[in-house]
């Protein structure tokens, strides 16, 4: 067993993972975390330099390149028409250095954008992509519960490639993927060692232990009546700006808004969809000003019901416990306590 | 892989005032046609302004053209009431769930509309009086605010002369000097007046969403079973492909799993008045 | 051709001068746009009717409230152009002090006696109000929008979310969550996160967002050290005398 995984698992430093970038970017756009000010953001990379492989999260998650926060889905023109027709961007694209939480969101949305239709926007560009996973070694903060939720540290698929820190600044290197072999081949890596492939199981089974933030959010979605009547809501509610940073930040989120707009001469123009929150007041408005979530409650508790358990996630809960949502609450709620909060109760 | 967010072009044939503010647009298809169910939706796009989610209102069995009875409430029917016969205009779908009419085989039938809750409606009414034998006693409760609010008026006059429906009209409030032959008050007050056994008997219930919410209520007082109401839902449904998340009531998509849901499948949820 | 006047109450001019910096583009708008009355510009009379007035400034003397009541008549749509005329802006400020150690400060004793002003209201104290484009001064994105949607007769699509939603989309760093007063979550967006996206807190010139939680915010800045003297200065700056900031602004 171990010799034949020694066959497609390699060791890499730096300067090979190097060669890994160069050799990608010959055929894709390589897109891996990068520092911004205090953060990082997803960003295209020349080179291994360019990133941080110790990145604790990006602002904005991953799939950002698969379901842009902004796009044209079509051009249209007013006159002798109207005329209109599609307009699908699409470059193949590495996504580089992908926590475990961000790539089972990935899969999420894989899943939920191929639901009764199909997006054609979000698919034309995951189809072509390649993914870059990366194994933390443990919680890259203090915000971070995948383990809780299974969808992390450890990464078990829908990777290409998958990468694990053994030793510092040496990672063991794995294929998922046709694709992603061809491309290691490239790279010329020098083949693990027994100790090498060890010592990724050890950092595997020490990871998951190392969490010190918690959520079970089973049987916690709609229609529970114990939960949608709890008063947390009405507490959390009290202290919640309705900023939309949770959602925004969220790598589940996928609610957009799709709004015409005119260029100036008043006869071509796009049609553009746009994330949404549904945090933000005019989400749930219908036509005369009606409003189903009129209240900063009703909307606080949608969207983190909807994370225990809501719409893309199924029966799964759709929160992968990267911690976004926390830390980018300016008004500190979290949705781990708030859940511990509504444990008591069902 | 087709895309299902870019319209077809339908051409506005015709247009008929129903209301003050509401018109029926008949429209042609054009290089396609519309199969679609009683109570499906469609996106109606008026470029550079937006799309607009509006239900379809023509009879399911005719495929030339279909029909969308639109009250002007928001800049893309604004900007629908502006355009005129001839007028290009953007569609997609139909979307969602229609009504339950052939699970519904057999039963008796009440149909309760309110205001621009006819239109709706007006396919499923069509389709039933077409396949009369199937279903025993058919009835339709139609109440608007006032008699020049009153939708589809002469049709629902002639459907009263034939064809084995009974059908009650009523209007909030009238002008004093106003001719109006039927009911004053509130849609809810017909049912005094029914004779559908509600122990074997479905309703189908479009109106504003608080008439809908008393309108249930005296339902399952009549000793309608929950899950025989049946109500279409109006929320904001941006995408019609149960993506953009903006219908959503609980863990229903309204696009995909509604508009038309049984009242024990919506009574659950929160965010909604019903 | 759609019918504009540019009219100026208490201010400093800077939305007109926005409008200028539309530069190019209002010429693809020469033959949709006429510009019937701006004193910036032209000396154009004033006229029976606009189509549309871009009214700058807030109201803060006894002619003030003639002369906008005299544009409300004038015009079909009245837009409140800017943070001043939309919320009373910078000048009220001055709301919160004694009008007679107002005057003082800024004409001299002397001065003083000649200066008829009043409290500084937004214009929607004295006139219906159409259309709000907060800012100080608006971006240039939502006054095309205003322009292109009155040229068309549409309601503009103007941004009712908070500023965060701007900032997010732009990969910015929460400044609040570090620590810095940023007002962000509860103003309105259409600047394009402007001062976050240059590493400065928001001060508010876009107004309130749909459904603003100031309470909220203001044991936020409590929590990171702002005293409550710091706290007002910072919700009255641009919007104090606007409904959903007045209680906490304590006016």
């Amino acid at each position: 067993m171990s010799v034949v995984g020694s066959m497609n698992t390699f060791i890499a430093d730096l300067h090979d993972l190097d060669r890994l970038v160069e050799v990608a970017r010959s055929r894709y756009s390589v897109y891996a975390p990068v520092r911004r000010g205090r953060g990082y953001v997803f960003s295209k990379i020349e080179g291994m330099s360019d990133t941080d492989l110790r990145y604790n999260r990006t602002i904005l998650p991953p799939t950002k390149i698969f379901h842009r926060p902004k796009e044209v889905l079509l051009r249209f023109q007013l006159a002798d028409g109207p005329e209109f027709g599609e307009v699908v961007e699409v470059e193949p694209m590495m996504i580089f250095g992908v926590h475990a939480c961000d790539l089972n969101a990935i899969l999420r949305l894989d899943r939920f954008f191929t639901r009764r239709f199909e997006d054609p926007y979000y698919l034309a560009r995951r189809r072509g992509s390649v993914v870059v996973a990366l194994n933390c070694n443990g919680p890259r903060d203090e915000y971070c519960f995948c383990a809780s939720l299974g969808t992390g540290p450890t990464v078990y698929g829908g990777y290409d490639i998958l990468l694990t820190e053994v030793r510092d600044r040496m990672f063991l290197v794995e294929a998922g993927s046709e694709i992603g072999a061809n491309l290691i081949d490239e790279a010329r890596f020098r083949r693990a060692s027994m100790s090498d492939m060890e010592a990724k199981k050890a950092v595997a089974s020490t990871a998951k232990r190392e969490f010190r933030r918690y959520a079970d959010f089973r049987s916690l979605s709609y229609p529970v009546i114990e939960v949608l009547a709890h008063t947390v809501w009405d507490e959390e509610a009290d202290k919640c700006f309705s900023c939309g940073n949770c959602s925004l930040v969220c790598p589940t989120c996928y609610c957009y808004e799709i709004y015409d707009t005119l260029d100036m001469d008043l006869n071509s123009g796009f049609r553009v969809r746009r994330l949404d929150s549904c945090q933000l007041y005019g989400y749930a408005e219908v036509a005369l000003g009606g409003n189903f979530r009129k209240s900063r409650k009703a909307r606080l508790r949608h969207w983190m019901v909807c994370k225990f358990g809501g719409a893309a996630g199924g029966e799964l809960s759709s929160c992968v416990g990267c911690g976004r949502c926390i830390f980018y609450c300016p008004a500190r709620i979290d949705i781990t306590s708030v859940a511990s909060r509504l444990r008591e109760a069902v | 892989m087709t895309n299902p967010y870019i319209p077809m072009k339908a051409e506005i044939v015709s247009i008929k005032t129903e209301t003050r503010d509401i018109k029926t647009f008949r429209l042609k298809p054009l290089g396609g046609k519309l199969k679609f169910e009683a109570g499906q939706f469609v996106e109606v796009s008026v470029f550079g302004v937006g799309e607009a989610p509006i239900s379809i209102s023509s009879d399911p069995d005719v495929d030339d053209y279909f029909e969308l009875s639109v009250r002007r409430v928001g800049s893309v029917t604004g900007a629908l009431f502006k355009l005129s016969e001839g007028a290009i205009i953007g569609v997609r779908g139909p979307y969602g769930r229609g009504w339950p009419l052939k699970e519904s085989e057999g039963m008796d039938v009440l149909i309760v509309g309110g205001g621009c809750g006819a239109a709706p409606l007006r396919p499923a009414i069509l389709k039933l009086l077409r396949s009369r034998d199937r279903y025993g006693r058919i009835e339709l409760l139609y109440g608007a605010r006032t008699p020049s609010d009153v939708m589809y008026m002469e049709e629902f006059e002639a459907i009263a002369e034939g064809s084995g429906c009974r059908v009650l009209l009523t209007v909030d409030t009238i002008a004093p000097d106003n001719r109006w032959r039927y009911s004053v008050g509130v849609v809810t007050s017909l049912f005094d007046k029914i004779s559908v056994n509600p122990f074997r008997s479905v309703a189908l219930v479009c109106g504003p969403e608080i008439m809908m919410m008393y309108a249930v209520r005296d339902l399952l007082r009549l000793g309608f079973k929950p899950e025989n109401i049946y109500l279409s839902m109006e929320r904001r449904m941006r995408c019609g492909l149960g993506f953009c998340g903006h219908c959503q009531i609980g863990r229903k998509y309204v696009c995909l799993d509604g508009p038309v849901f049984s009242y024990s499948e919506i009574a659950p949820m929160p965010d909604k008045i019903v | 051709m759609l019918k504009i006047g540019l009219f100026k109450f208490s201010s400093c001019s800077g939305c007109q001068l926005s409008f200028l910096r539309l530069n190019e583009k209002l010429l693809d708008l020469v033959d949709k746009l006429d510009i019937a009355y701006w004193v910036m510009v032209s000396d154009n009379d004033v006229e029976d009717s606009y189509d549309v007035a871009f009214v700058e400034g807030s109201i803060s003397t006894p002619e003030d409230i003639y002369s906008i009541k005299d544009v409300r008549a004038r015009s079909k749509v009245l837009i409140a152009f800017g943070a001043c005329a939309s919320f009373g802006g910078l000048n009220s400020i001055r709301n919160y002090m004694v009008q007679k150690d107002v005057e003082k400060i800024v004409y001299g004793s002397s001065g003083a006696l000649s200066v008829k002003s009043i409290i500084s209201y937004p214009i929607d104290f004295y006139v219906d109000v159409d259309i709000y484009l907060g800012g100080c001064p608006p971006s240039l994105s939502d006054i095309l929008e205003v322009i292109k949607a009155s040229i068309l007769g549409f309601k503009p699509r103007l941004p009712d979310y908070p500023v965060c939603v701007e900032c997010k989309l732009s990969e910015n760093e929460c400044l609040l969550v570090n620590g810095e007063p940023c007002m962000g979550p509860i103003i309105r967006a259409g600047c394009g996160a402007l001062c976050p996206s240059l590493g400065r807190t928001c001060e508010g010139c876009y107004g309130p967002q749909a459904d603003p939680n100031p309470n909220s915010l203001a044991d936020k800045f409590r929590e990171i050290g702002l005293s409550e003297d710091e706290i007002l200065c910072r919700l009255r700056k641009y919007a104090g005398m606007h409904r959903d900031f007045r209680g906490i602004a304590k006016l």
